[in-house]
C-alpha cells in the first residue's frame, strides 16, 4: 500500500486551537488528562505541553523505590505498531518525540493517570476503528 | 503609570520555583521576594532575587504552565547562568501594562511569542541559546535546558536519549526531608511531576539507501 494521495493520509488533529484554552489546572505543574480535547498535557520546564491522544502510541508505569515512573510512548517511524495514516511519515525530515518519562511521589496520582491514559487511548483507537468501518 | 516609578506584580513566580511571590520594577532593575511562607516550613527554597536593568536584553511574553511568562534575556555572566530570567504567573490582561513598563522604563519592546499547543509530537528539535527547542510548524511546543541534561546517548543511528537532573536533588537543603516524604510536610507546597527523560527520533545522519527494514 503506497499512498498515492499524500495529502489524505494524514488526518489533521489539533489539541488546542489557542494556549489560553489549555486547563488551568495544568498550572499545578503535574500531568494532566483533559478527555474532552483528547489530550494529555506534559509539564516540560514551565510550559504546559498538550500531546493529542493520537500520538500517543502507549503508557507504562513501574514503581522505583519511592517514585513512580510513567513512560509516554509515542507514535515515530521506525516502529511497526504504529498507525501510519495518522502521521506524516511523508516528511522525512521531522524529529519525533519518541518517549518522555516523568516522575511523582505521589503514586496514587500516577496511578490514576495510568488507568485514565489507557481508557482515553482506547476509547480513541475505538472511535478511530468505527469510523473506519463505516468509510469502507 | 505610577507616578512613583515602581512597577509591581503579586502572585508571580521566578523561573520554576514554587513559592510565589512579589516582582518590582524600577528603572534601576528589578527584585522579586517570595511571599512569606505561612506554612512554615523550614528553609524556604525561594530568596529574594534582583537584577539591575544594564543586563536586560530583550523581553518576551509567553503563555507558560503557571499563566503567562514574562522573560528577559539577560547577557549571562557565566557558564553556569541562565542566560534568562523568567517570571510566570502573569494574567493574560497584564500584556498591556507590562508591555508599557518595558517601553517606559527600559525603552524596549515586549515580544509576543505564540507557542504550539497542537498537540504533535512530530517537528524539528533546534539548539539555540541554551536550549534544546522543539518546533511544531515553527511554533514553539517545548524547551529543555540543556545545562539540565545529565546525559545524552544516541542511541541507535536516529535516536537521541536526554536525561535531566533536577536541581533540587542537588541541593541539600531541599534534598532532605521536603524531597521524600513530601507526603505530610507541608500541604501547601505543590511539588510537580518531574521529566526524566526523554527520547527523540532524528533522522538526520542516516540517508535511506535500500529500504533496509522491509521485513514487515
Amino acid at each position: 500500500e503506497g499512498g498515492h494521495d499524500k495529502g489524505k493520509t494524514f488526518k489533521k488533529f489539533e489539541s488546542y486551537k489557542r494556549a489560553e484554552l489549555i486547563p488551568t489546572k495544568a498550572q499545578d505543574l503535574k500531568v494532566m488528562v483533559d478527555v474532552r480535547n483528547s489530550s494529555i498535557i506534559l509539564p516540560i520546564y514551565g510550559f504546559a505541553v498538550p500531546f493529542h491522544i493520537n500520538t500517543l502510541k502507549n503508557v507504562s508505569k513501574n514503581e522505583e523505590g519511592e517514585f513512580t515512573y510513567l513512560r509516554f510512548n509515542f507514535i515515530s517511524p521506525g516502529q511497526i505498531a504504529g498507525r501510519k495514516d495518522d502521521t506524516p511519515f511523508e516528511d522525512p525530515d521531522a524529529t519525533f518525540v519518541r518517549s518522555m518519562t516523568f516522575r511523582s511521589s505521589d503514586t496514587y496520582h500516577f496511578a490514576e493517570l495510568f488507568k485514565d491514559i489507557t481508557e482515553l487511548k482506547k476509547q480513541a483507537a475505538k472511535r478511530e476503528a468505527e469510523k473506519k468501518e463505516l468509510s469502507d | 503609570m505610577s507616578n512613583s516609578g515602581v512597577v509591581q506584580y503579586d502572585n508571580i513566580f521566578h523561573n520554576l520555583e514554587q513559592n510565589a511571590g512579589r516582582l518590582r520594577f524600577t528603572k534601576g532593575g528589578l527584585g522579586w521576594k517570595p511571599t512569606a511562607d505561612s506554612s512554615g516550613a523550614a528553609g524556604s527554597s525561594s530568596q529574594t532575587h534582583t537584577l539591575e536593568a544594564e543586563r536586560f536584553r530583550s523581553f518576551q511574553w509567553y503563555k507558560a504552565a503557571r499563566g503567562y511568562q514574562l522573560r528577559i534575556n539577560i547577557d549571562s555572566e557565566s557558564e553556569t547562568e541562565p542566560p534568562r530570567d523568567c517570571f510566570d504567573g502573569f494574567k493574560k490582561e497584564d500584556y498591556e501594562r507590562v508591555a508599557d513598563m518595558v517601553r517606559d522604563l527600559y525603552d524596549a519592546t515586549l515580544e509576543a511569542v505564540e507557542t504550539s499547543t497542537r498537540g504533535w509530537n512530530w517537528g524539528k528539535a533546534e539548539i539555540e541559546d541554551s536550549d534544546v527547542r522543539f518546533y511544531v510548524k515553527d511554533k514553539l511546543a517545548f524547551e529543555v535546558p540543556v545545562a539540565h541534561i545529565a546525559n545524552s546517548n544516541i542511541a541507535g543511528k536516529t535516536e537521541v536519549s536526554m536525561e535531566f537532573v533536577h536541581p533540587e536533588s542537588q541541593q541539600p537543603a531541599t534534598n532532605t526531608g521536603a524531597t521524600s516524604g513530601s507526603g505530610n510536610k507541608s500541604g501547601k507546597k505543590i511539588r510537580g511531576d518531574q521529566l526524566v527523560e526523554m527520547r527523540l527520533h532524528v533522522p538526520g545522519t542516516v540517508d535511506k539507501s535500500g529500504g533496509d527494514d522491509d521485513d514487515a
